[in-house]
Formats: C-alpha cells, sequence, structure tokens
C-alpha cells in the first residue's frame, strides 16, 4: 500500500481516537481561555499561544496513552505497516491537531470578544497562531522521540522534564523578546529565515531520531 | 519448496532469560504447536518471529524473506500473516465495526464477506463497543480478523486459553477448514496442549528458552510412553539404563514414570509394568521439570 495512505489512515484512526475527548478538550480550551485571556495582544505571551500549546500537547499525549494503555504499538506494529510510517503518521497527526486547537482557540476567542464575556479578550492574529504553532511543534520534536523510545508509560516521567526545560526556556525567550518590544511583524528578515531553517532542522532531527528509536524498540 | 516460515539458531536474551538456539521450519499446509509451560519463553519466540523483537542471533525467514532489517519485504511478508495474540489489542471504547475498518485498511487482499461470516458464526453483537466484550468474544473478533485477508500464515499465541470447551472446537475446527481452503499454516503456542492433540502436525515443546525437541506430533506420541509401576523396582532398578526413565513421580502405591524407550524397559520388565499411551500433557509435565527427575 502506498506509504501517502497508510499514513493518511493512521492519521484518521487518531482523530477517531481524538473524537472520544473532543468535549472535554472544548470545554478544556473554554476553561484555558477564560484563565489566560489577561494577556497582552501584541505579544508573545498571548493566551492564544498559552492555550493552544496546552490543549494541543495534551490532546497529542492523549491519543499516546490511550495506545499504551491498550498496548496497540504491538498490534500496528503486526500489520503490513513500517514502524516509520507509524513515526510519520504520528508526526502528521500531531501537527494536525496543532492546527485544529489553534483554529478552537480562534473560534472560541472570537466568541468571547465579540458577546463581550470578558472586556479584556482579542481576536487572535496571525502572529498568535504562528507563534503557537512554532512553539507547540518544538515540544512536539522534544516529546516524540522519547515517546517512541521509551513508550507511554516509561516515557511519562522523562517528558514532565523535558517540557519543564522547554517550557522554561520558551518563557525566557518570551519574557526577553517581549523586554525588547519585538513582535512576529517586526522582527528582522534575516533573523526570521533563521529560525525557520532552525525550526527545519530540529524537525528533521526530531523525526530521524524517532524513526530510528521506534525501529529498534522491543514491542 | 520454500518453507513458509524457518528459524536457524535464533537467540535471544533478556535480564534473567535466554531463548537459546531455536531451529525449525514450517512448510505449507501444516500446523505446528508450541508448548511449554508459563515463562518457558513461547510468547517472546511469536515476538520474534512477528519482528516484535529483534534476535541477538541466527536468522528468521518467513516466506523465504528475512525482514529484520529490510522494512519493504515486512511490509509484503506481514500482508500475508494472520495473527492472535494473547492479550487482544483492541480499543475498548468503539465498536467492533469502527476497530475492524481501522485494521482492513492496512490489507491488500481483505475479504469484507468472510469478515462478516465469521463475525456472524461467532454470534459477535455488533453495536456494542469492545469493553462489553468478554476475553473469549474478543479473541474470538481478532480471530475473525487474522482469518479475512487470505493470509497464508497464522500465528497464534494461546488462543484458546479464555474460551470455554465449545468455543474452543469451534475455533480449533475453523483453523482446520481454514488451512485446507487456503493452503495455509498456523504457528499456534498453548499450554493447553489437547488442542494440539487435536488439530497439530508437528510439536516443538519449549522449556527455560530451550528447545526439547521439535517433531511430528504423531512420531511424538509414538516415541514416548506411559510407565507404572511398584516402588520395589524402581528403588532396585533405579531409573538407570535397565529403566531408562525421562521423568518419574512417586506416590504411596509406586511410580510413574514417562520413558522415550519402551523397547528396553519391555524387554527388562516384561508384564512386571503397566505401560500406557501418553498425552502431550504427560510429556509437557515430565520433561519440563515440574516432576521429580531422575
Amino acid at each position: 500500500m502506498n506509504t501517502v495512505i497508510t499514513i493518511g489512515n493512521l492519521v484518521r484512526k487518531d482523530f477517531i481516537l481524538q473524537k472520544r475527548t473532543l468535549f472535554f478538550m472544548l470545554f478544556f480550551i473554554i476553561m484555558l481561555m477564560f484563565s489566560f485571556s489577561s494577556g497582552s495582544n501584541t505579544t508573545f505571551t498571548s493566551p492564544y499561544i498559552t492555550v493552544s500549546i496546552g490543549a494541543a500537547i495534551f490532546w497529542t499525549m492523549s491519543v499516546c496513552s490511550y495506545e499504551g494503555f491498550y498496548k496497540m504499538d504491538r498490534l500496528f506494529a503486526s500489520l503490513p505497516i513500517s514502524r516509520a510510517e507509524l513515526v510519520y503518521a504520528r508526526y502528521t497527526s500531531g501537527f494536525l491537531t496543532i492546527i485544529n486547537v489553534i483554529v478552537l482557540s480562534g473560534i472560541f476567542g472570537g466568541l468571547l470578544t465579540l458577546a463581550n464575556i470578558r472586556p479584556d479578550t482579542f481576536i487572535i492574529s496571525w502572529e498568535d497562531a504562528l507563534t503557537s504553532f512554532f512553539v507547540a511543534t518544538i515540544l512536539l520534536y522534544g516529546y516524540l522521540p522519547i515517546y517512541f523510545k521509551l513508550g507511554y508509560l516509561q516515557s511519562r516521567m522523562v517528558n514532565i522534564a523535558v517540557f519543564a526545560l522547554l517550557g522554561a526556556l520558551i518563557v525566557l525567550i518570551s519574557l526577553l523578546v517581549d523586554s525588547l518590544g519585538v513582535t512576529v511583524s517586526t522582527i528582522p528578515i534575516v533573523v526570521s529565515i533563521l529560525a525557520i531553517l532552525a525550526w527545519i532542522a530540529l524537525f528533521i532531527c526530531s523525526i530521524t531520531l524517532a524513526v530510528k528509536f521506534y525501529e529498534k524498540r522491543a514491542l | 519448496m520454500v518453507p513458509i516460515l524457518e528459524l536457524q539458531h535464533v537467540t535471544k536474551t533478556f535480564e534473567g532469560f535466554t531463548l537459546n538456539d531455536i531451529s525449525l521450519q514450517l512448510e505449507a499446509g501444516y500446523i505446528l504447536g508450541c508448548i511449554g509451560p508459563n515463562g518457558s519463553g513461547k510468547t517472546t519466540l511469536i515476538r520474534l518471529i512477528m519482528n516484535l523483537l529483534k534476535a541477538d542471533k541466527g536468522s528468521i525467514h518467513l516466506f523465504g524473506t528475512s525482514v529484520a532489517d529490510d522494512t519493504h519485504a515486512e511490509r509484503s511478508v506481514k500482508d500475508r500473516i494472520g495473527f492472535v495474540y494473547d492479550e487482544p489489542c483492541l480499543y475498548d471504547d468503539i465498536t467492533p465495526k469502527v476497530m475492524k475498518d481501522l485494521i482492513r485498511t492496512y490489507y491488500t487482499r481483505w475479504d469484507e464477506q468472510e469478515f462478516s461470516r465469521y463475525f456472524e458464526l461467532f454470534e459477535l453483537p455488533a453495536n456494542k463497543p469492545l469493553k462489553t466484550y468478554s476475553q473469549g468474544m474478543k479473541m474470538k473478533f481478532v480471530t475473525a480478523i487474522a482469518l479475512s485477508h487470505h493470509a497464508q500464515l497464522i500465528v497464534m499465541d494461546e488462543p484458546t486459553s479464555g474460551l470455554d470447551p465449545v468455543s474452543r472446537h469451534e475455533i480449533l475446527e475453523l483453523l482446520q477448514d481454514y488451512i485446507t481452503r487456503e493452503e495455509a499454516s498456523v504457528f499456534f503456542s498453548t499450554h493447553i496442549t489437547s488442542d494440539l492433540e487435536r488439530i497439530a502436525d508437528y510439536i516443538c515443546l519449549i522449556n527455560h528458552g530451550q528447545q526439547i525437541f521439535t517433531l511430528q506430533k504423531d512420531d511424538v506420541l509414538e516415541q514416548y510412553r506411559i510407565v507404572r509401576g511398584s516402588l520395589e523396582i524402581l528403588d532396585t532398578a533405579g531409573p538407570d539404563a535397565r529403566l531408562p526413565l525421562v521423568g518419574y513421580t512417586k506416590h504411596a502405591y509406586g511410580f510413574e514414570g514417562l520413558t522415550d524407550d519402551v523397547a528396553t524397559i519391555e524387554k527388562n520388565f516384561g508384564n512386571q509394568l503397566v505401560i500406557e499411551r501418553c498425552s502431550l500433557d504427560d510429556i509437557m509435565l515430565y520433561m519440563t521439570k515440574r516432576r521429580v527427575q531422575p
């Protein structure tokens, strides 16, 4: 079977599993929007960024935990699917989940703003969406290789440390950038290109490591 | 003719356990039963065959192909394998239809009619989530999936352990019917040896990770005999060259043992001992040190 079709079917499977927690996630996003809606609309500390990252990582991890609990690794590795395809599919569904969550939080934020439920909410900007996507994907790049190396149950503790480290790093960078009064639209083009190149390099490193780890893992 | 499954000197070491130097082969149209007590290495062997684990030494060929480091070959080989594991790996919250749809897309020769036939035959409820299924129903469901894509090799790890006798009989009959129709082979691990007495062509006995033998079932049952006699005979002759016993156990009225040299015993003791045909259970019991051995 064509690799693209296989990955498509695996992503579809992840979305079917995510449907189980859809209502919880919607509630989670709304709650986060209420909790974090006092941020700035011009900086890296926008509530949309916090909400999108939190919800996207939580949703991806919920699918991983569900699969780990039912030992589905063993099932899928026994089907005519290569382990590399399983890894590619998980990255793809991770990206799509991040996009879905950004869209959902944008919709809820917009509704909150239009309904004027909280006066300090605002419509999501393309800067918020872009920053959310970049930061959430970087967290995903840290999470997935460890997940594929250790499996969900064993990777939980390591991932807490990784998230804490990456989270702290991202907050530090955000605060630094905020203190300099820089926004996404005012970042020099060279810096933007370098950031994109670094993001691509991180992606390649992460997915290569994940495939290597998973191909060697005993299931 | 290329064997469907061939293992040569396969070794896998974990901390505290080694599956050591396993060699066997399985031709098309036969059923090989792998027996041994719990923890003997049957599941490890199946995980190695399914490439869920990598062997430290030796080679595994499926349909003449080694899949250890060839992902392309692995995909095409796994398209020809049906599998049933001791714990059915299923998402509990979804219905069997959704679960089946998640799996069937990966098989190039999926047969929906065949699946429906098995599903109805097993009388499985279609609209209830899998969490409402009993262990036996889950086993039947995964068996239906394993038999619905014209697989040429069926790998089963303790498939009948959670089933009642009627369901076990049903599944064993289906397996026999399947290999006749599809010219398929079955690798079947179990500790319910009576299942294998009914359907297996070959028996592989494993204990503590060591392959004790892999022989035709009829040869195994012909080679070994249960011997019973008084304690005096055992005490005077002892389990030696005159009374060659693979293993024995003493009780208040005498002894019972397993021999693989019935001719010598008949020659030396004539009608002083009772000699009977044995079951695979007897052979497994005496050869896996679960009872007192000489």
